[in-house]
């Protein structure tokens, strides 16, 4: 279940959370699971080739620099990315208001017979 | 040699990566072993034994062998992707045909006032030409001494005329090329290959119309028509070779 929450979105996350400030892999995963309080508790490594993905397409950059004393890769939201996105948001922001709108019709008129 | 489930997790994930470049490999492990120590320094914080601490660590980051398949299937892509690179790869390469076709018959235009239209195009001994169309022709330029040369003059004007056209829509193709680009971005790989054809389209058509300029100036005809482009598709070819040379040395750099 918690895989198949992320599922689709994950892009989503990821661009979200290095919008913020620029980190390295560990470092974005713990921001997606503390922020979510655990419910986007994905297999850590999957998040690699979606990083490694989202700088194929250019949407992120990275550089190798050293961090607390080890060599580490830390990703940078690129230009296109913050592009790309403000149009995802704007795409899951009208999804949620579409959803919410027939969950509340649902639950507030009589079933269909 | 001490048992630690991070270095043995970090042999696997080597074995199933072992297909891949070696930087983008080494890129992997290094990342992989980063996150995988800091996570297990951050559970021994916490009082973890290290030994259970590197057990969950591993156990989190998920087996190795879905994480190398996904890796491989990043250099895949998708369908979709591949024809959104292709839209404007073809775009661009058909708007700069189209204006070296233009260009080439600004030239085309020069050589006919330095030489007159019989430098442009003529009229092959023997061709025909029905009276029906000798009339059209002379009507269209009453000036002209005969047939045959009212016909040259005619299509010495139809072959600028039409090259200029076709420039004017590599213009507007030019135009939406830039509006395609604003919403997407090439791969490197896709850089690489419409630089690739764009050179070898423009080295082919100078090629061709040099040679078929040079026949025309032997058997008698006239070369202008043909010549008019090689110098056009030349600059063409010089261009994009620098410019796949360029990409070439970016992807070797990535």
């Amino acid at each position: 279940m918690k895989k198949d929450v992320t599922k689709g979105h994950l892009d989503l996350l990821l661009l979200t959370v290095l919008d913020r400030a620029p980190g390295h892999g560990y470092a974005v995963i713990s921001a997606l699971r503390d922020h979510s309080d655990g419910v986007f508790d994905l297999p850590e490594g999957s998040v690699y080739p979606a990083l490694h993905r989202l700088e194929d397409l250019g949407l992120l950059g990275s550089v190798w620099q050293p961090v607390a004393g080890r060599r580490r890769r830390v990703y940078q939201i690129t230009e296109h990315g913050t592009r790309e996105l403000q149009r995802e948001r704007s795409s899951w922001q009208a999804l949620v208001t579409a959803v919410n709108a027939v969950m509340n019709a649902a639950a507030t008129r009589p079933a269909v017979v | 040699m001490a048992e630690s489930p991070i270095e043995d997790y970090l042999d696997e994930l080597t074995s199933a990566m072992s297909d891949r470049p070696p930087r983008e490999l080494r890129g992997l492990l290094a990342e992989a072993e980063a996150h995988l120590r800091d996570d297990a320094e951050a559970a021994i914080a916490r009082g973890v034994p290290p030994s259970r601490a590197e057990h969950d660590a591993v156990a989190r980051f998920g087996p190795a062998a879905p994480l190398a398949a996904a890796e491989r299937d990043r250099g895949r892509p998708p369908l979709r992707r591949l024809l959104a690179d292709l839209l404007p790869t073809v775009v661009l390469l058909a708007a700069v045909g189209a204006i070296a076709v233009g260009v080439s018959g600004l030239v085309a235009e020069v050589i006919r006032l330095a030489g007159g239209s019989n430098a442009l195009v003529d009229v092959t001994p023997g061709h025909p030409l029905s009276a029906a169309d000798c009339a059209r022709w002379l009507a269209i330029r009453p000036s002209a001494p005969d047939c045959r040369s009212a016909a040259i003059a005619d299509w010495a004007d139809e072959t600028v005329f039409y090259r200029l056209a076709v420039g004017i829509l590599g213009l507007l193709l030019l135009i939406s090329h830039r509006w395609l680009r604003r919403s997407h971005r090439l791969t490197p790989a896709m850089t690489v290959v419409r630089d690739a054809v764009g050179h070898t389209a423009f080295a082919v058509a100078a090629l061709g119309s040099l040679v078929l300029g040079i026949d025309a100036a032997v058997t008698g005809g006239s070369a202008g028509q043909w010549l008019s482009a090689t110098p056009v598709a030349l600059v063409g070819a010089g261009t994009f070779a620098v410019l796949l040379l360029r990409d070439l040395r970016r992807v070797e750099l990535s």
